[in-house]
Protein backbone atom coordinates (compact mmCIF):
# COMPACT_ATOMS: atom_id res chain seq x y z
CA UNK A 1 0.00 0.00 0.00
CA UNK A 2 1.30 3.10 -1.08
CA UNK A 3 1.58 6.29 1.38
CA UNK A 4 -1.73 8.24 -0.84
CA UNK A 5 -3.37 5.26 -0.03
CA UNK A 6 -2.60 4.26 3.52
CA UNK A 7 -3.60 8.34 4.16
CA UNK A 8 -7.09 8.04 2.35
CA UNK A 9 -7.93 4.77 4.12
CA UNK A 10 -6.67 6.39 7.05
CA UNK A 11 -8.64 9.45 6.89
CA UNK A 12 -12.07 7.38 5.86
CA UNK A 13 -11.64 5.07 8.86
CA UNK A 14 -10.70 8.03 11.17
CA UNK A 15 -13.75 9.72 12.12
CA UNK A 16 -15.48 6.50 12.83
CA UNK A 17 -12.52 5.39 15.26
CA UNK A 18 -12.29 8.58 17.18
CA UNK A 19 -15.73 8.58 17.69
CA UNK A 20 -15.98 5.43 19.32
CA UNK A 21 -12.44 5.41 20.92
CA UNK A 22 -13.41 8.60 22.62
CA UNK A 23 -16.41 7.02 24.00
CA UNK A 24 -14.47 3.97 25.18
CA UNK A 25 -12.03 5.98 26.81
CA UNK A 26 -14.70 8.22 28.76
CA UNK A 27 -16.40 4.94 30.11
CA UNK A 28 -12.77 3.94 31.63
CA UNK A 29 -10.48 6.60 32.46
CA UNK A 30 -10.44 11.10 33.09
CA UNK A 31 -10.96 13.07 30.56
CA UNK A 32 -7.11 14.56 30.69
CA UNK A 33 -6.05 11.17 30.42
CA UNK A 34 -8.34 9.95 27.83
CA UNK A 35 -7.30 12.70 25.22
CA UNK A 36 -3.99 11.49 25.53
CA UNK A 37 -4.30 7.68 25.04
CA UNK A 38 -6.79 8.63 22.23
CA UNK A 39 -3.84 10.47 20.33
CA UNK A 40 -1.89 7.20 21.20
CA UNK A 41 -4.47 5.20 19.97
CA UNK A 42 -4.76 7.11 16.78
CA UNK A 43 -0.73 6.94 16.47
CA UNK A 44 -0.39 3.21 16.77
CA UNK A 45 -3.80 2.66 14.55
CA UNK A 46 -2.04 4.59 11.52
CA UNK A 47 1.65 2.39 12.10
CA UNK A 48 -0.25 -0.81 11.82
CA UNK A 49 -3.05 0.16 9.52
CA UNK A 50 -1.84 -3.09 7.51
CA UNK A 51 -2.58 -4.64 10.22
CA UNK A 52 -5.99 -3.39 10.58
CA UNK A 53 -8.77 -5.98 10.40
CA UNK A 54 -11.80 -4.68 8.02
CA UNK A 55 -13.92 -4.98 10.57
CA UNK A 56 -11.75 -2.11 12.53
CA UNK A 57 -13.50 -0.95 15.91
CA UNK A 58 -12.97 -3.95 17.81
CA UNK A 59 -9.41 -4.10 17.37
CA UNK A 60 -9.16 -0.17 17.78
CA UNK A 61 -10.63 -0.85 20.93
CA UNK A 62 -8.45 -3.57 21.80
CA UNK A 63 -5.26 -0.80 20.72
CA UNK A 64 -7.04 1.96 23.14
CA UNK A 65 -7.54 -1.07 25.91
CA UNK A 66 -3.59 -1.68 25.33
CA UNK A 67 -2.57 2.19 25.40
CA UNK A 68 -4.82 2.99 28.90
CA UNK A 69 -3.29 0.08 30.57
CA UNK A 70 0.25 1.66 29.68
CA UNK A 71 -0.93 5.08 30.86
CA UNK A 72 -2.40 3.40 34.30
CA UNK A 73 1.12 1.91 34.49
CA UNK A 74 2.69 5.34 34.20
CA UNK A 75 0.40 6.95 36.51
CA UNK A 76 0.86 4.43 39.11
CA UNK A 77 4.59 4.59 39.32
CA UNK A 78 4.47 8.31 39.63
CA UNK A 79 1.75 7.79 42.50
CA UNK A 80 4.19 5.51 44.07
CA UNK A 81 6.93 7.92 43.62
CA UNK A 82 5.23 10.91 45.23
CA UNK A 83 2.93 9.53 48.13
CA UNK A 84 2.87 6.78 50.55
CA UNK A 85 -0.57 5.84 50.42
CA UNK A 86 -0.67 1.91 50.29
CA UNK A 87 -2.70 0.74 47.81
CA UNK A 88 -4.50 -2.47 48.83
CA UNK A 89 -5.43 -3.60 45.58
CA UNK A 90 -2.97 -5.11 43.32
CA UNK A 91 -2.51 -2.96 39.94
CA UNK A 92 -5.38 -3.71 37.20
CA UNK A 93 -5.10 -4.21 33.61
CA UNK A 94 -7.83 -1.97 33.49
CA UNK A 95 -8.96 0.48 35.66
CA UNK A 96 -12.76 1.16 37.01
CA UNK A 97 -14.56 3.54 35.58
CA UNK A 98 -16.19 6.41 36.10
CA UNK A 99 -18.32 6.50 39.09
CA UNK A 100 -21.99 5.21 37.97
CA UNK A 101 -25.21 7.37 38.59
CA UNK A 102 -27.13 4.39 39.59
CA UNK A 103 -25.72 2.93 43.24
CA UNK A 104 -26.72 -0.16 43.79
CA UNK A 105 -25.56 -1.20 39.64
CA UNK A 106 -22.57 0.32 40.46
CA UNK A 107 -22.05 -1.54 43.69
CA UNK A 108 -23.21 -4.89 41.87
CA UNK A 109 -20.24 -4.29 39.21
CA UNK A 110 -17.46 -3.62 41.92
CA UNK A 111 -18.61 -7.11 43.39
CA UNK A 112 -17.11 -8.23 40.04
CA UNK A 113 -13.73 -9.33 39.09
CA UNK A 114 -12.31 -7.02 36.82
CA UNK A 115 -12.68 -9.30 34.02
CA UNK A 116 -16.33 -9.57 34.33
CA UNK A 117 -16.99 -6.24 34.77
CA UNK A 118 -15.04 -5.55 31.21
CA UNK A 119 -16.83 -7.71 29.53
CA UNK A 120 -20.09 -6.54 30.71
CA UNK A 121 -19.32 -2.98 29.46
CA UNK A 122 -17.90 -3.89 26.02
CA UNK A 123 -21.23 -6.20 25.56
CA UNK A 124 -23.55 -3.49 26.83
CA UNK A 125 -21.62 0.30 26.33
CA UNK A 126 -19.81 -1.04 23.40
CA UNK A 127 -22.35 -2.77 21.79
CA UNK A 128 -20.14 -5.81 20.77
CA UNK A 129 -21.24 -9.69 20.26
CA UNK A 130 -18.72 -12.39 21.33
CA UNK A 131 -17.04 -12.43 18.20
CA UNK A 132 -15.89 -8.89 18.41
CA UNK A 133 -15.22 -8.55 22.21
CA UNK A 134 -12.78 -12.02 21.73
CA UNK A 135 -10.98 -9.54 19.39
CA UNK A 136 -10.83 -6.67 21.76
CA UNK A 137 -9.55 -9.08 24.84
CA UNK A 138 -7.62 -11.00 22.54
CA UNK A 139 -9.01 -14.19 23.57
CA UNK A 140 -10.81 -16.84 21.24
CA UNK A 141 -14.93 -15.95 20.36
CA UNK A 142 -15.89 -19.50 22.11
CA UNK A 143 -14.13 -17.81 25.64
CA UNK A 144 -15.41 -14.57 25.11
CA UNK A 145 -19.29 -16.26 25.03
CA UNK A 146 -18.92 -18.28 27.57
CA UNK A 147 -17.18 -15.34 29.99
CA UNK A 148 -19.98 -12.99 28.83
CA UNK A 149 -22.55 -15.65 29.47
CA UNK A 150 -21.08 -15.95 33.27
CA UNK A 151 -20.28 -12.51 33.69
CA UNK A 152 -24.04 -12.02 32.85
CA UNK A 153 -25.18 -14.20 35.76
CA UNK A 154 -22.53 -13.06 38.13
CA UNK A 155 -24.14 -9.64 37.46
CA UNK A 156 -27.90 -10.81 38.22
CA UNK A 157 -26.40 -12.77 41.71
CA UNK A 158 -24.56 -9.82 42.21
CA UNK A 159 -27.53 -7.58 41.61
CA UNK A 160 -30.22 -9.47 43.16
CA UNK A 161 -27.29 -9.29 46.48
CA UNK A 162 -27.18 -5.89 46.48
CA UNK A 163 -30.73 -4.97 46.41
CA UNK A 164 -31.58 -7.18 49.25
CA UNK A 165 -29.75 -5.11 51.62
CA UNK A 166 -26.27 -4.79 53.20
CA UNK A 167 -26.53 -7.03 55.36
CA UNK A 168 -24.58 -9.55 54.08
CA UNK A 169 -20.88 -10.33 55.11
CA UNK A 170 -20.45 -12.28 51.91
CA UNK A 171 -22.15 -10.10 49.49
CA UNK A 172 -19.44 -7.32 50.51
CA UNK A 173 -16.70 -9.27 49.66
CA UNK A 174 -14.84 -8.18 47.21
CA UNK A 175 -14.16 -11.39 44.72
CA UNK A 176 -11.07 -10.49 42.68
CA UNK A 177 -9.73 -13.42 40.81
CA UNK B 1 -37.91 -8.37 26.72
CA UNK B 2 -35.63 -11.19 28.24
CA UNK B 3 -33.37 -10.68 30.89
CA UNK B 4 -30.33 -10.15 28.85
CA UNK B 5 -32.45 -6.81 27.26
CA UNK B 6 -33.27 -5.91 30.58
CA UNK B 7 -29.82 -6.38 32.32
CA UNK B 8 -27.94 -4.51 28.96
CA UNK B 9 -30.84 -1.80 29.05
CA UNK B 10 -30.08 -1.48 33.07
CA UNK B 11 -26.29 -1.08 31.89
CA UNK B 12 -26.57 1.23 29.01
CA UNK B 13 -28.86 3.59 31.38
CA UNK B 14 -25.61 4.19 33.46
CA UNK B 15 -23.27 4.48 30.15
CA UNK B 16 -20.84 7.55 31.33
CA UNK B 17 -20.98 8.02 27.74
CA UNK B 18 -24.42 8.84 27.38
CA UNK B 19 -24.20 12.21 27.24
CA UNK B 20 -20.57 12.59 25.41
CA UNK B 21 -21.00 15.53 22.76
CA UNK B 22 -19.59 13.98 19.34
CA UNK B 23 -15.83 15.35 18.75
CA UNK B 24 -16.00 18.38 16.65
CA UNK B 25 -15.06 17.68 12.72
CA UNK B 26 -12.11 20.42 13.46
CA UNK B 27 -11.08 18.03 15.84
CA UNK B 28 -11.24 14.77 14.41
CA UNK B 29 -9.26 16.35 11.31
CA UNK B 30 -7.08 17.75 13.84
CA UNK B 31 -6.45 14.41 15.33
CA UNK B 32 -6.13 12.41 12.13
CA UNK B 33 -3.93 14.86 10.23
CA UNK B 34 -1.65 14.61 14.27
CA UNK B 35 -1.72 10.91 13.76
CA UNK B 36 -0.40 11.02 10.32
CA UNK B 37 2.27 13.46 10.39
CA UNK B 38 3.24 14.16 14.17
CA UNK B 39 6.87 13.25 15.43
CA UNK B 40 6.98 10.92 18.22
CA UNK B 41 6.28 12.01 21.75
CA UNK B 42 8.37 9.06 23.37
CA UNK B 43 9.50 11.99 25.88
CA UNK B 44 12.99 10.19 26.83
CA UNK B 45 14.22 10.84 23.32
CA UNK B 46 12.67 14.07 22.52
CA UNK B 47 15.92 15.95 23.75
CA UNK B 48 17.82 13.83 22.03
CA UNK B 49 16.72 14.07 18.65
CA UNK B 50 19.18 15.66 17.04
CA UNK B 51 22.78 15.30 14.66
CA UNK B 52 24.23 11.92 15.78
CA UNK B 53 27.97 12.16 15.35
CA UNK B 54 29.69 8.22 15.37
CA UNK B 55 33.51 8.45 16.47
CA UNK B 56 34.97 5.04 16.67
CA UNK B 57 38.20 4.21 19.14
CA UNK B 58 38.72 8.26 19.30
CA UNK B 59 38.57 9.05 15.74
CA UNK B 60 35.37 10.06 14.09
CA UNK B 61 33.45 8.05 11.98
CA UNK B 62 30.41 9.77 10.26
CA UNK B 63 26.99 8.02 9.87
CA UNK B 64 26.36 9.70 7.38
CA UNK B 65 27.48 7.46 4.30
CA UNK B 66 24.79 4.17 4.62
CA UNK B 67 26.76 1.35 5.19
CA UNK B 68 25.91 -2.24 3.75
CA UNK B 69 23.21 -3.80 5.83
CA UNK B 70 24.11 -7.04 7.66
CA UNK B 71 27.81 -6.28 7.25
CA UNK B 72 29.18 -7.53 10.58
CA UNK B 73 33.12 -6.30 11.29
CA UNK B 74 35.54 -9.39 11.15
CA UNK B 75 35.56 -11.66 14.18
CA UNK B 76 38.36 -10.71 16.17
CA UNK B 77 38.04 -7.04 15.48
CA UNK B 78 37.70 -4.67 18.58
CA UNK B 79 34.13 -3.14 18.32
CA UNK B 80 34.21 0.39 18.79
CA UNK B 81 32.19 2.74 21.21
CA UNK B 82 29.88 4.73 19.07
CA UNK B 83 29.53 8.01 20.53
CA UNK B 84 25.99 9.14 19.93
CA UNK B 85 26.18 13.36 19.89
CA UNK B 86 22.88 14.17 20.34
CA UNK B 87 21.93 18.75 19.62
CA UNK B 88 18.76 20.41 19.61
CA UNK B 89 18.13 20.05 16.33
CA UNK B 90 14.42 19.13 15.43
CA UNK B 91 13.94 15.80 14.51
CA UNK B 92 11.33 14.69 11.72
CA UNK B 93 10.00 11.41 10.60
CA UNK B 94 6.72 10.34 8.70
CA UNK B 95 4.49 7.01 9.17
CA UNK B 96 7.20 4.50 10.65
CA UNK B 97 6.46 1.50 8.97
CA UNK B 98 8.74 -1.24 8.02
CA UNK B 99 9.30 -0.77 4.49
CA UNK B 100 9.65 3.10 5.48
CA UNK B 101 12.23 2.46 8.46
CA UNK B 102 14.16 -0.17 6.02
CA UNK B 103 14.57 1.95 3.69
CA UNK B 104 15.24 5.15 5.39
CA UNK B 105 17.72 4.12 7.95
CA UNK B 106 21.61 3.61 8.03
CA UNK B 107 22.03 2.46 11.71
CA UNK B 108 19.47 0.95 13.96
CA UNK B 109 20.55 -1.05 17.12
CA UNK B 110 19.55 -2.73 20.32
CA UNK B 111 20.86 -1.97 23.40
CA UNK B 112 20.13 -1.77 27.41
CA UNK B 113 21.09 1.52 29.43
CA UNK B 114 24.57 0.47 31.45
CA UNK B 115 24.50 4.18 32.72
CA UNK B 116 23.19 7.78 33.10
CA UNK B 117 25.36 10.69 33.51
CA UNK B 118 24.33 14.41 33.81
CA UNK B 119 25.46 14.93 30.29
CA UNK B 120 25.54 11.12 28.48
CA UNK B 121 23.61 8.06 28.37
CA UNK B 122 25.48 4.42 27.95
CA UNK B 123 24.18 2.06 26.12
CA UNK B 124 25.66 -1.71 26.11
CA UNK B 125 24.66 -3.00 22.27
CA UNK B 126 23.17 -6.27 22.10
CA UNK B 127 22.06 -6.31 18.67
CA UNK B 128 22.95 -4.78 15.69
CA UNK B 129 20.65 -4.81 13.30
CA UNK B 130 21.88 -2.04 10.71
CA UNK B 131 25.32 -0.28 10.10
CA UNK B 132 28.63 -1.09 11.72
CA UNK B 133 29.11 -3.15 15.18
CA UNK B 134 29.46 -1.19 17.79
CA UNK B 135 29.78 -2.48 21.56
CA UNK B 136 28.53 0.78 23.19
CA UNK B 137 26.64 3.46 22.23
CA UNK B 138 27.17 7.03 24.17
CA UNK B 139 24.03 9.36 24.18
CA UNK B 140 25.71 13.26 24.23
CA UNK B 141 22.98 14.99 25.59
CA UNK B 142 22.80 18.78 25.25
CA UNK B 143 19.98 21.31 25.61
CA UNK B 144 17.14 20.34 27.86
CA UNK B 145 18.47 16.92 29.02
CA UNK B 146 17.57 16.58 32.17
CA UNK B 147 14.19 15.83 30.98
CA UNK B 148 15.60 13.52 28.52
CA UNK B 149 17.87 11.78 31.42
CA UNK B 150 14.38 10.91 33.67
CA UNK B 151 13.42 8.88 30.62
CA UNK B 152 16.35 6.74 30.50
CA UNK B 153 16.60 4.62 33.16
CA UNK B 154 19.50 1.94 33.86
CA UNK B 155 18.54 -1.40 33.21
CA UNK B 156 16.03 -1.36 30.49
CA UNK B 157 16.45 -2.22 26.56
CA UNK B 158 15.94 0.61 23.71
CA UNK B 159 15.66 0.57 19.89
CA UNK B 160 17.27 3.14 18.59
CA UNK B 161 17.57 3.90 14.45
CA UNK B 162 19.35 6.24 12.66
CA UNK B 163 19.77 8.01 9.44
CA UNK B 164 22.00 10.65 8.06
CA UNK B 165 23.39 11.30 11.52
CA UNK B 166 19.33 11.58 12.47
CA UNK B 167 17.92 9.87 15.43
CA UNK B 168 14.55 8.36 13.91
CA UNK B 169 12.41 9.37 16.70
CA UNK B 170 9.28 7.61 15.41
CA UNK B 171 11.07 4.32 15.44
CA UNK B 172 12.94 4.67 18.58
CA UNK B 173 12.42 4.08 22.27
CA UNK B 174 11.99 1.36 24.73
CA UNK B 175 11.85 -1.42 22.90
CA UNK B 176 8.67 -2.80 25.10
CA UNK B 177 7.21 0.26 23.23
CA UNK B 178 3.96 0.34 21.36
CA UNK B 179 4.78 -2.80 18.17
CA UNK B 180 8.65 -1.30 18.29
CA UNK B 181 9.89 -5.01 18.20
CA UNK B 182 7.92 -5.92 15.79
CA UNK B 183 8.48 -2.93 13.63
CA UNK B 184 12.17 -3.79 13.63
CA UNK B 185 11.66 -7.13 13.01
CA UNK B 186 10.29 -6.53 9.98
CA UNK B 187 12.01 -3.73 9.23
CA UNK B 188 15.82 -5.75 9.46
Amino acid sequence: MNVDSRRARFERLAPEVIDAVRRFLARRTDPATADDVLSETLLICWRRLDEMPEEHLPWAYGVARNCLANAERGHRRQFRLFTRVARLDPPAAVVDGPELPDGDLAQALRELTIEDAEILRLWAWEDLPPAQIATVLGITANAASIRLHRAKQKLRESLRKTSDGAGHEESTERRRS
Amino acid sequence: MTDDDDLRELLRRADPAATLAPAAPDQVRHLTEEAMSRTHTRRWALPVAAALVLLAGGAAWAMTHPTPPEVPQAIGTVAPTVTLDATDAPASCVGPDPSWLSERSDFAFEGTVSKVDADRVTLTVTTVFRGQQAADVQVALSGSHSYGNDRFEVGKSYLVASADGTVLICSSGLVDGFGLRKLYEEAF
